[in-house]
């Protein structure tokens, strides 16, 4: 039994990353003028391979490339940073 | 219901908004141009942080004593920011110090001025009041006023469209007061406005970030 959960587990462990779909929703965005900055920051970031602002939905979709990730944290910040407050981030 | 009611009133707090924010996102490089037959004020704004920029402006009066021209570097400051799930409201100030020249004459001049503004994606409303002092020539002052509302809700990606009301009200100049409506288009980084006053003045403004 505790050789099949050492299995399971190292399975688990070596499966690769694939790409994330982050979904976060944003206070304040309402003038897509003023909300460039959030594509312009996020794309400037390494791992990020795509984004997708909706002034509709009041969301920030974020898709990390594969085997990438961006932290909670450095999402938050970049749109602090844009001018907007984060009310949730959802993977 | 308070947020609205606070949407509604809270450029009244203040003076009478402005063409553009003051402060952008950081690490946003502006250019704004603002024309009108009386006055012109151009502006390269740099948002080194969140809530601050460092800015150039220049800015032309027509006075009946002659004409003015003020050129400074400025500081610009978000005093306070909102973000509702509806709506942004901010308060900006600023200040700057620099050079008018003023019927063949120059000397230091002082600006301060203060601005707020609140919008939806259907409503906006904004105020602007700035008083500038010169060594030579009258001190000038002028506040500005903005109603405006969108035909429709612009998606993040679609060229966004707004009517506005503008007032102006500066008794130094040639023209004393002047109301304009106005139409405002933007697409991404770009935003144009222009419009013709009720007397006549075309007005003419751009500004882009990049």
């Amino acid at each position: 039994m505790k050789k099949l959960t050492a299995f399971l587990l190292m399975a688990f462990m070596a499966t690769p990353i694939f790409a994330k779909d982050i979904k976060v929703t944003v206070k304040g965005m309402v003038c897509g003028f003023c909300a460039q900055g959030i594509t312009k920051k996020f794309k400037a970031q390494p791992e990020i391979e795509s984004i997708d602002v909706s002034l509709e939905k009041k969301t920030v979709s974020i898709k990390t490339k594969n085997q990438q990730d961006i932290s909670d944290q450095a999402i938050t910040q970049i749109l602090t940073e844009s001018g907007y407050n984060v009310e949730k981030i959802e993977r | 219901m308070q947020k609205l009611i606070f949407f509604l009133i809270s450029p009244f707090l203040l003076a009478p908004a402005a063409f553009s924010h003051p402060v952008a996102y950081q690490g946003a490089l502006g250019v704004m141009t603002w024309n009108q037959s009386f006055m012109t004020d151009d502006w390269i704004t740099y948002s080194f942080r969140p809530d601050a920029a460092v800015a150039a402006r220049h800015m032309r009066f027509d006075m009946p004593e002659g004409r003015m021209q003020f050129y400074a570097p400025q500081l610009d400051y978000l005093v306070k920011r909102w973000n509702g799930t509806y709506y942004q409201s901010n308060i900006y100030v600023y200040g700057a110090y620099g050079t008018a020249t003023f019927q063949n004459q120059n000397g230091g001049a002082g600006l301060g001025g203060i601005e707020a503004d609140s919008e939806s994606r259907k409503y906006f409303i904004s105020g602007k009041y700035e008083k500038m002092w010169a060594n030579l020539g009258p001190d000038f002052y002028h506040a500005e006023f903005r109603l405006g509302a969108a035909p429709y809700e612009a998606e993040f990606n679609e060229i966004a469209s707004w009517f506005m009301i503008q007032y102006q009200y500066h008794p130094m100049l040639l023209k004393k007061e002047a109301i304009t409506p106005l139409i405002r288009l933007f697409y991404k980084s770009v935003l144009f406005e222009t419009g013709v006053s009720t007397d006549g003045d075309w007005m003419l403004n751009f500004m882009f970030h990049f």
